[in-house]
């Protein structure tokens, strides 16, 4: 699949919409990084990549559209920060089991945080398909 | 059982419990709660064995702040000597060992660090002390757990934060190991220890040590040098802190700790070094390495901690040193001498450019 293949996917599922027309931006962004650049990429961080003013609905959506549909580039992940400043980059499980219960076992203190949807960043990492073909 | 698993739990990080319990064979629940339960009726002789020897090794090599001091090679033989024949006094630490003493029962010792063990193996010869220490951690509080009116302090603070008076047990270990004319101190390293608690504590061990006049203990080997031989050796484990000082007067502290990833070689940080021309002055370190061993994966931690002093003071110039290592996240021997392998190959190559000079 190309790109300009991709993008046109994008907005035949998506239809005429704002999210579409932000997931294009996006897929374009995204492809414009170097991988090292597509390591540790937050809401804000993409935010900041499409010149928006604000983390707005089309956003969320678009970056949900392109971890979750056939036309995935971002792989969706989870660090926790406790209330110390400590970082633990969540296993696949563990950053499910906080999005699906909120739950997560502390990894230092192993004690079972009941509440810890606020403690946890999301965070994306480029996941180009290897079957994509980038236009230049 | 249940003094087995809280023993495991006062002492050991959850993701270093996780390494023991799976190398011992026993299946784990999401957090301490739920595993201790899971295994409370449980028929488990079975693992007490492999669960005590799990604890012994991590007694000796588990949550350490470690200084070393060289030795002669008579001092050496005389030392291991004399610690190889010590006998052990029987007191209530040495009671449970390789056990620690419930907080209640710690409240009736005076703090001196009294023998408990003399390990031998192919690694060295080691005298094991145990004492009880007073730590102070901060937790936060949910105030809802205490008031049913909550928004009256929710209104007014971002948060509420409670101070806990804690009695602990530590294990400090004095080693002699076979292959090196140096001794270690190994001290406990727990969270809600200070700095300066930790360097009070190894003063104390090595008083204790001390006293058998076999060799007066100075100053600790100096590994101010291994900052720099560790940053610039890429092959080195992960760097996922680092604290440097530049040339353009501002002072950094780096953190990436993802997986498999190397601040080292993270595109800020290189683009920074390359942007400023001047060389980065480093001051504190954390490495990590992963070591496969059979079906597990131990992730030794290693920290050197400067400060932003650098290595030079109005009274020190070019002399600040760093007296001692914290090695975190061992689960026992493997993982703990493998970091010390790597500290004294590192403290040859420094000896060996100072030489060089």
């Amino acid at each position: 699949m190309k790109t300009t293949e991709l993008k046109a996917g994008v907005t035949a599922v998506l239809g005429d919409t704002e999210t579409a027309s932000t997931c294009v931006q996006l897929v374009d962004a995204l492809l414009d990084l170097s991988p090292p650049e597509g390591e540790f990429l937050t809401f804000t961080s993409i935010q900041k990549l499409l010149g928006f003013t604000s983390i707005d609905s089309s956003l969320v959506q678009a970056v949900q559209f392109l971890t979750s549909s056939q036309f995935h580039l971002l792989a969706a992940h989870g660090q926790f920060v406790d209330d110390d400043g400590d970082e633990y980059t969540l296993e696949a499980e563990e950053f499910d089991e906080v999005l699906l219960n909120g739950t997560m076992v502390h990894p230092s203190t192993g004690h079972v945080l009941k509440d810890a949807r606020d403690s946890v960043v999301p965070f994306f990492v480029l996941s180009i398909p290897e079957e994509l073909e980038l236009e230049r | 059982m249940s003094a087995i698993f809280e023993c495991m739990r006062q002492r050991m990080p959850w993701s270093v419990a996780r390494v023991v319990f799976r190398s011992a064979g026993v299946e784990t629940g999401q957090g301490w709660d739920k595993t201790i339960a899971k295994h409370a009726d449980a028929e488990m002789g079975m693992f007490e064995g492999p669960l005590l020897d799990a604890i012994s090794e991590h007694n000796l090599c588990g949550e350490k702040f470690t200084k070393i001091y060289d030795l002669s090679v008579e001092e050496h033989t005389e030392v291991q000597k004399h610690l190889a024949a010590l006998t052990i006094k029987q007191s209530d630490f040495s009671d449970v060992y390789p056990l620690s003493l419930s907080e209640d029962a710690l409240q009736n010792t005076d703090g001196i660090p009294v023998v408990v063990d003399v390990v031998r193996n192919t690694d060295g010869i080691g005298v094991v002390y145990a004492n009880a220490i007073k730590l102070t951690t901060r937790e936060k509080i949910l105030v809802q757990e205490y008031t049913d009116e909550p928004e009256r302090f929710t209104s007014e603070f971002d948060e509420i934060v409670g101070l806990k008076f804690k009695t602990v047990q530590l294990f400090s270990v004095v080693w002699v190991p076979h292959e090196h004319n140096s001794i270690e101190i190994r001290t406990d390293y727990p969270d809600g220890m200070s700095t300066d608690q930790a360097h009070a504590v190894q003063s104390s061990i090595r008083r204790e040590f001390n006293q058998f006049n076999l060799v007066e203990l100075g100053d600790p080997v100096d590994l101010f040098g291994l900052l720099e031989s560790i940053y610039f050796d890429e092959s080195e484990g992960q760097v996922v802190e680092l604290g440097f000082l530049t040339t353009t007067a501002s002072v950094k502290l780096e953190k990436m700790r993802k997986p498999n990833m190397d601040l080292r070689l993270e595109k800020y940080h290189m683009s920074g070094k390359q942007g400023l021309g001047t060389p980065i002055e480093p001051y504190r370190i954390s490495v990590r390495w992963t070591i496969p061993l059979d079906d597990l994966r131990l992730i030794p931690e290693l920290t050197l901690a400067g400060t932003a002093r650098g290595r030079s003071t109005i009274g020190s110039v070019g002399s600040v040193g760093i007296s001692g290592a914290t090695v975190r996240n061992c689960a026992g021997r493997v993982d703990y001498e493998f970091v010390l392998h790597r500290i004294r190959i590192h403290l040859a190559q420094v000896e060996a450019k100072a030489e060089e000079k």
